[in-house]
């Protein structure tokens, strides 16, 4: 019933094919590429403005050629608020993605094959996470690892030679990934061992079992590929939600450190703001949006790439 | 199955110790405790206030106390914050409210984001399903502080009978009901379809067209059971969220409900209710995963054999 | 699946009907409705902590507290620190003014009992007691040997407050004050009902109902009637009320909203006639949408940067004043608050006939303060904000805070090529590194507890709880000790100007701007006035077209 007893590397060569194939999926691909590009690199260049540098005369400006999507309510060039506040989200949406996918899919796949105690003690475990205040968690968190993490901004300082400004808020960050480490992954973990429950049972899985193959190869080469499409529609979901709390966090201190911005801080702000100015709201929405929806795309077309189902289409 | 239950509800109780124990720890590591005020106390009043009670005790002897006023008075004790108020009062008046909310929430987002996912995966990739998607990314992508302030100005201000805000007449519920419901419903909606597509493409399924089983059956009767998977393992802990309460929809709609409690009681170290809400949500969060577990072994024969 | 599918078309009619029958009911608002029945509903910001005087500490406690209690003079409406007899009929105080005397009015509470002179020695009582642990036990230090009896230092007899008879009472003070009547105002001063606090668990127990429904007894305008948290509180007119006949309408609701853009949008809906702020961002959309319901009234709260003087390099004045100097307060005012508040380089705002402290650097220009910053910074040290290291300002998590902090910042870094960093902080944390000093520069607020400039200069005595900048000098204790020993209003006066000036010179906050209230008032709402305490007496607030 199921064909996965190939090579685990042929599956990837024909994942990769059949993803090339897929004109949603690439062009989804180019585009976050270009937002990438865009945040990480265009703010090297003299034509984007300092996103920090305030100008109380020229605040909540229209569009114009000096500042393209306007001026904020402290006269800082959205644009370039909007270029650098990526760079923080697509890095954190880049670390949930990796903690849900990671750890999630691991302890959901050993919760969900192991059964019986183990799985009740994992399961138990994740609904005491799942129970306790994040905004506490999180506070708690980064109060144990303030020290810690100025120390790093110390000696990132004074090993790399960057300005102190620049370090900071990568390394201020750190509490965030930390719960997001902690906390990211409970519902996938989830979701992946129900499917886990319901996959051991199945043929393929026997079949396996009774070749002698070990645990582990059971589970990474016949159980996981069938769960990507769990995973990466679940991932697609979530990371919008890591974003946006990250927003939530920066306004109690934790997160990124005013005046820096991130897309999460931008919409806030523009929340607040949308009856008077909605530009404010708009554009960072705008490329929060087109982010994620290429990111679903290429979730898609990835599910539909390495999904060995969907190998004899 | 009785005894599979059982076993769920002692492992239940056990999840909520473990929940409290680390509560109750966790929330004492926060800087500041509940009397800071905007002003300073001079120090004998923050100790007399620390003394009545009994916080200048051991930890150790609070954590016991605590226990004992529960199990032995059923005492909750007392909001720290709005004091003269007990925990249970507050819960008592917060929880119908988040429960109303969190129920029309529910049934909002069942009610569309199911069939919407089901049709899209009916119709995978051609354009329906494009559409249905895009907007259930929107609905992801599009949070709640925004949606809730752009229906209240749109909706709220139009429709005749529906409220910008306030908890005052027969239809203050609908808006924030809405905004909780379509949030969740494009969560569902996305799940669903991709728990149907995975189905859809499997060779029971190929069988059964091939055997000439009418499209509504083979979606609501052969595909329907497992591909729900993915979605129900959601709803519970999604349930048990949103019956407790969302602070931004709340404080955007001035409702009187549990999210509000929640951050007021974190940012102000009212120990005790943040205690009784974190038990309330422990006691939701069980016995909604407790109940999914059992709605995926009735949907999937395969798990009750795998359990 | 399909039952709940099936039943989805039937939930959709029930929406709809009930959509009708409501929307059809009557086309006119809830304050219409409200108005109709003689009920102001007011926007109160937060959920009461307390309704007990001796437990409240927040300003939305204040005003619901002020309708069911009345001490022993009452506000004017209109007229800043104007006081009236309220359960005092009269009162003489000796001629150093730290003996008064005050004959009570015949008046009852809401349950019938005499209003006593003991139950205001028992409300003293139980809010200066050793054991209860009040939080505003402070307010009533004036009283002779108040301090240590609250310290458990001296017995009750002590204490400078005394019942003569049923109707007198005496006020022994600790030094001459003749502005006690404005302190007396605020809500620390009220009564309780002693025989009510006695049967509900005692003058020590915190946890008393009294306050509570159906318990709650007042001699106030208004009697407790219904309280749901986060939802509304009302009070409803008290008939026997000595002035119950004088009451121009029915009752108050209060709603505890949070959110100042949620407010705004309810009062454009018609759900509130007075809002309690209106959000800076939205400060112009509502001037322009109802200038006749824009409020902007004047308030007696100074918003500052506390500085932490026991750091460096703050601990230099020289870099405190540059800092000070560098910030362009006119438009930060106009720019960021959006006109919501007046520049400002003295602390205590004007107000109670207090001529203010006038800095020389309030007539300069902004480049000439800022050549002079620039001068101070490089004779200090840091010519240029060379080898400046990057001090940390506190903000708390508001929007405007830190609005203010980025504004600043950026003031600091573009005038003084100084960097500083931000730390947005939860509430709780922020009090609490505040009070415990631990911060460079703290994003600060103060507001009057009466209409005196003691409420402000006081606070930077030496040993003062509230300095928390590590700042004193012996100097402005002795001109506070002056002003405190001080008979005479001018004298006291003048020595309360020479203890500012001398804090601020010194610097160890920079003082900003003073705020004003912005907020939306219904323009059928008659009997509100702007008033700096925002102590409005709401039984002269009229709704509608009847008293």
């Amino acid at each position: 019933m199921k064909r996965c007893y190939e090579e685990g590397h042929s599956l990837w060569r024909d994942a990769r094919r059949r993803l090339a194939r897929n004109r949603a999926a690439m062009g989804s691909l180019l585009l976050l590429l270009l937002v990438a590009g865009a945040c990480f690199l265009l703010p090297l260049s003299p034509w984007v403005a300092n996103p920090n540098e305030a100008n109380l005369d020229n605040i909540a400006a229209a569009c114009s050629w000096e500042h393209p999507f306007g001026t904020d309510q402290l006269g800082r060039d959205l644009l370039a608020r909007v270029l650098y506040g990526g760079r923080i989200s697509l890095l954190v949406g880049l670390v949930a993605t990796l903690v849900a996918t990671l750890v999630g899919l691991v302890y959901g796949l050993i919760s969900g094959y192991a059964g019986g105690r183990t799985d009740a003690l994992m399961m138990r475990t994740v609904d005491v996470l799942f129970a306790l205040p994040f905004i506490v968690l999180v506070v708690v968190f980064s109060l144990s690892i303030e020290e810690p993490s100025r120390e790093l901004t110390e000696y990132l300082v004074a090993a790399t030679g960057w300005s102190r400004e620049s370090v900071a808020p990568l390394t201020g960050l750190l509490p965030l990934f930390v719960a997001i480490g902690a906390l990211g992954w409970l519902t996938l973990a989830r979701m992946v061992r129900t499917q886990t429950l319901e996959l051991k049972g199945q043929e393929f899985v026997l079949a396996a079992r009774s070749l002698g193959l070990s645990h582990a190869a059971i589970l990474f080469r016949h159980i996981a590929p069938n769960l990507l499409g769990t995973v990466v529609v679940y991932t697609t979901l979530a990371v919008p939600g890591m974003m946006l709390t990250e927003s939530t966090l920066s306004f109690i201190g934790l997160g990124v450190r005013p005046p820096n911005s991130s897309w999460g801080t931008l919409i806030k702000e523009g929340a607040d703001r949308m009856e008077v100015s909605p530009e404010l709201l708009i554009f960072p929405a705008l490329f929060f949006c087109i982010t994620l929806l290429a990111l679903n795309f290429l979730g898609d077309g990835l599910r539909d790439a390495i999904d060995p189902r969907s190998a004899k289409d | 199955m009785a005894g599979l239950l059982l076993r769920r509800l002692g492992q239940g109780v056990l999840v909520i110790a473990v929940l409290q124990t680390l509560t109750f720890f966790l929330v004492r590591q926060l800087p500041g405790n509940p009397f800071l005020g905007e002003r300073k106390l001079p120090e004998h009043i923050m100790a007399q206030l620390n003394a009545l009670y009994g916080l200048d005790q051991s930890v150790w002897v609070q954590y016991a106390n605590y226990w004992k006023g529960i199990l032995l008075h059923g005492d909750f004790g007392p909001s720290l914050v709005q004091e003269g108020v007990q925990v249970s009062e507050i819960i008592a008046q917060a929880f119908p409210v988040s429960l109303l909310l969190g129920v029309l929430g529910m049934l909002i987002a069942v009610l569309v984001g199911i069939p919407a996912g089901m049709l899209a995966a009916w119709w995978r990739n051609r354009w329906p399903d494009a559409l249905l998607m895009l907007a259930a990314m929107a609905g992801i992508c599009i949070p709640a502080f925004v949606l809730a302030p752009v229906f209240g100005l749109t909706l709220g201000q139009w429709v005749p009978g529906l409220s910008v805000a306030g908890w005052d007449d027969a239809l203050c519920a609908v808006l924030p009901a809405l905004t909780l419901g379509l949030v969740n419903a494009a969560y569902l909606a996305r799940l669903t379809r991709g728990g149907m597509v995975e189905v859809l493409g499997s060779d029971f399924i190929r069988t059964a067209r091939a055997k000439g089983c009418s499209a509504p059956r083979l979606l609501f009767v052969h595909a329907l059971r497992s591909g729900l998977l993915p979605a129900v393992s959601y709803l519970g802990p999604a349930f048990a969220g949103l019956i407790t309460g969302s602070f931004v929809v709340e404080t955007c709609f001035q409702v009187p409900g549990m999210g509000l409690h929640f951050v007021n009681a974190t940012t102000t170290r009212d120990y005790f209710l943040l205690q009784g809400l974190v038990l309330c949500y422990g006691v939701l969060i069980v016995l909604a995963n407790a109940a999914v577990d059992v709605v995926l072994m009735w949907l999937n024969p395969r798990l009750r054999t795998a359990q | 699946m399909r039952g709940v599918m099936w039943r989805s078309p039937a939930w959709l009619v029930l929406l709809a009907a009930a959509w009708l029958t409501a929307g059809c009911g009557d086309g006119r608002s809830s304050v219409q409705r409200a108005a109709d029945q003689g009920i102001l509903v007011l926007g109160n910001n937060q959920e009461p902590m307390s309704l007990d005087p001796h437990k409240a500490t927040a300003v939305a406690d204040g005003k619901i507290i002020a309708c069911l209690l009345e001490g022993l003079v009452r506000p004017d409406a209109a007229v800043d620190g104007a006081v009236h007899p309220g359960m005092a009929e009269r009162w003489e105080h000796n001629e150093a003014a730290d003996e008064w005397v005050f004959h009570l009015r015949e008046a009852q509470w809401s349950d019938g009992h005499p209003v006593r002179a003991e139950d205001f020695v028992y409300a003293y009582h139980r809010l200066l007691h050793p054991q209860f642990g009040g939080k505003y036990a402070e307010m009533l230090y004036p009283l002779k040997n108040a301090a240590a009896f609250n310290r458990g230092e001296l017995p009750w007899e002590a204490v400078g407050v005394q019942a003569r008879d049923a109707r007198t009472l005496v006020l022994r003070l600790e030094s001459p004050m003749p502005q006690l009547p404005q302190l007396l105002l605020h809500y620390t001063w009220s009564p309780v009902p002693a025989h009510v606090v006695e049967s509900l668990g005692g003058m020590l127990d915190r946890r008393s109902l009294w306050t509570k429904l159906p318990h709650q007894v007042g001699n106030g305008a208004y009697v407790l009637e219904s309280h749901r948290f986060n939802e509304a509180l009302t009070v409803r007119a008290n008939p026997r009320y000595w002035r119950a006949g004088e009451l121009r309408n029915r009752g108050v609701r209060f709603l505890p909203i949070v959110n100042g853009y949620t407010e705004t949008r309810m009062f454009w809906d018609g759900k509130l006639h007075i809002t309690n702020n209106v959000p800076p961002e939205l400060l112009a959309a509502a001037r322009r949408r109802a200038p006749q319901a824009y409020c902007q009234d004047a308030y007696y709260c100074s918003i500052f940067y506390r500085l932490n003087t026991r750091r460096p390099p703050l601990d230099d004045v020289r870099v405190r004043r540059a800092l000070s100097l560098a910030i362009d307060r006119r438009e930060l005012v106009e720019r960021v608050v959006r006109g919501a508040g007046s520049p400002s380089f003295a602390f205590t705002p004007p107000g109670a006939g207090y001529a203010g402290v006038v800095l020389p650097e309030a007539a300069q220009t902004q480049e000439q303060r800022v050549a002079e910053a620039r001068r101070l910074l490089s004779e200090a040290g840091y010519p240029g904000g060379k080898g400046f290291p990057s001090p940390e300002i506190m903000t708390t998590s508001r929007d405007v805070q830190r609005l203010m902090a980025e504004t600043i910042q950026s003031m600091w870094q573009q005038v003084l090529g100084v960097h500083a960093e931000i730390r947005a902080c939860e509430w709780t944390a922020y009090k609490a590194a505040q009070q415990s000093g631990d911060y460079d520069i703290s994003s600060s607020s103060w507001s009057g507890d009466f209409l005196d400039p003691a409420t402000f200069v006081e606070l930077w005595r030496s040993s003062g709880g509230n300095n928390c900048t590590g700042w004193g000098s012996t100097e402005c204790d002795a001109a506070l000790a002056e002003a405190a020993a001080a008979a005479d209003a001018g004298v006291r006066r003048a020595a309360l100007q020479r203890a500012e000036e001398l804090m601020l010179r010194a610097q160890p906050i920079i003082p900003l701007y003073g705020s004003e209230r912005t907020y939306l008032k219904d323009p059928a709402v008659q009997g509100w006035f702007p008033l700096l305490l925002d102590n409005h007496p709401l039984d002269a607030v009229q709704v509608g077209g009847r008293g």
